[in-house]
């Protein structure tokens, strides 16, 4: 069954952020320019620091108290391997009659040790790997934007219909 | 873009050198209601009220005589075309003193969705006829640009910039041409989605292609309600 996705988001002060949460990030990556957010969603909230390094957009999402949750890596299609990208557009093509992907995420979830390890080395031990895909997806009768959640080989996970905001004050 | 604006200032200032160069103060409260209908259709009500408190000529007195100009009543049906496109048409009904004003209105609007910010594009034209007049066609272009204060997007209970930029070409007779430039800088706040507030400046600067400028500085006051 298919969800709605929402989601608030609001800057958050770094002195607002458990300690752990910063360290982690400064631990992951040499970037000074972290961004924090609050988040409240469909499934409660979170804590969110986003930032560019080395040309890549990361997204790392932390629990309330901290504890991280995932590492979100913006990518292009050709950083995945060409069977798992066949699978996704084999499950994509029998959902639309025609669809647009618009940004695709590398999810990595795991122990923080872990993960810290694969972004040092790159060898991918006792990690979670997925791809979140925001796509355009038209069928016969609607056209609408969604966020798909693959699994390493391309299974689906679960799949979002994106609400768009109310556009009236820029429509009339 | 910079270059432009900065033409489009020497203009403004250029022209208030010049005789019969008139200003008019004012407010320009409105409210906008909307209904979502199916299949992609949305009807829209907008109303207008117009006040003016002032207005005079650059370098000359001014008079400061109140006058309620206008009430507009507007209804446009819209469909959504895609994900990001509406096209609409309607029509407006101006009650200014004793005449009635009709108004035929069609446009298309593209927005685009960006990370931290929107963008619109909204094309339109209309004809505007008053009795014993030829009637005026218009040719309009708006982008609007909006931005949330705080986050990457406009939620419940924050406050966002909105920036509009709009030029209205307008023809009436042959030789009858006019260009106004509309720029209107608003703050809004979100109630809810389906309720915000805006207010700010709507600038508007027109008939500076016939030597004889006029410049509308309104405070504008949106309400938007979408039930």
């Amino acid at each position: 069954m298919a969800q709605t996705k929402f989601e608030k988001e609001s800057r958050l002060s770094v002195h607002m952020v458990p300690d752990q949460a910063k360290q982690f990030v400064y631990q992951l990556l040499a970037s000074k320019q972290v961004k924090w957010y609050h988040e409240i969603h469909e499934t409660g909230q979170s804590i969110e620091a986003k930032t560019k390094y080395q040309n890549k957009k990361y997204s790392i999402e932390f629990n309330m108290d901290g504890s991280l949750q995932d590492i979100e890596v913006e990518t292009h299609k050709d950083d995945i391997s060409v069977k798992t990208y066949a699978n996704i557009t084999n499950v994509l093509e029998t959902k639309f009659d025609k669809h647009w992907i618009k940004k695709i995420q590398i999810q990595y979830s795991g122990s923080k040790e872990a993960l810290l390890a694969f972004f040092k080395s790159g060898h991918p031990n006792n990690i979670t790997t997925n791809y979140e895909i925001v796509l355009k997806g038209k069928t016969k009768n609607d056209k609408a934007l969604y966020e798909y959640l693959f699994n390493e080989e391309g299974t689906l996970k679960s799949k979002k219909t994106i609400i768009f905001r109310n556009t009236d004050n820029i429509q009339f | 873009m910079k270059p432009f604006y900065l033409l489009l200032l020497c203009c403004v200032f250029s022209f208030n050198t010049k005789a019969q160069n008139t200003y008019n103060i004012g407010t320009l409260p409105t409210i906008n209601l909307s209904k979502s209908l199916e299949n992609n259709w949305k009807i829209n009500f907008k109303s207008e009220f117009r006040q003016l408190f002032k207005t005079g000529q650059f370098g000359n007195n001014q008079t400061t005589n109140y006058d309620y100009v206008h009430t507009d009543a507007a209804l446009v049906a819209s469909k959504k075309t895609g994900l990001n496109n509406t096209i609409a048409g309607g029509f407006l009904l101006r009650f200014r003193n004793q005449d009635i004003v009709k108004r035929t209105i069609q446009q298309f609007t593209i927005i685009n969705r960006f990370n931290a910010f929107r963008l619109g594009h909204r094309f339109s034209t209309d004809q505007t006829f008053v009795s014993n007049e030829t009637m005026a066609l218009r040719l309009r272009y708006r982008v609007t640009f909006d931005i949330p204060l705080n986050g990457q997007s406009v939620d419940k209970n924050e406050w966002y910039l909105k920036i509009s930029n709009e030029y209205l070409n307008r023809f009436k007779n042959k030789e009858n041409y006019d260009l106004e430039i509309r720029v209107l800088p608003n703050v809004g706040y979100v109630f809810t989605d389906n309720n915000k507030l805006e207010f700010g400046l709507d600038y508007r600067i027109n008939d500076f292609v016939n030597q004889s400028t006029r410049q509308r500085f309104w405070l504008a006051i949106n309400w938007y309600i979408s039930i």
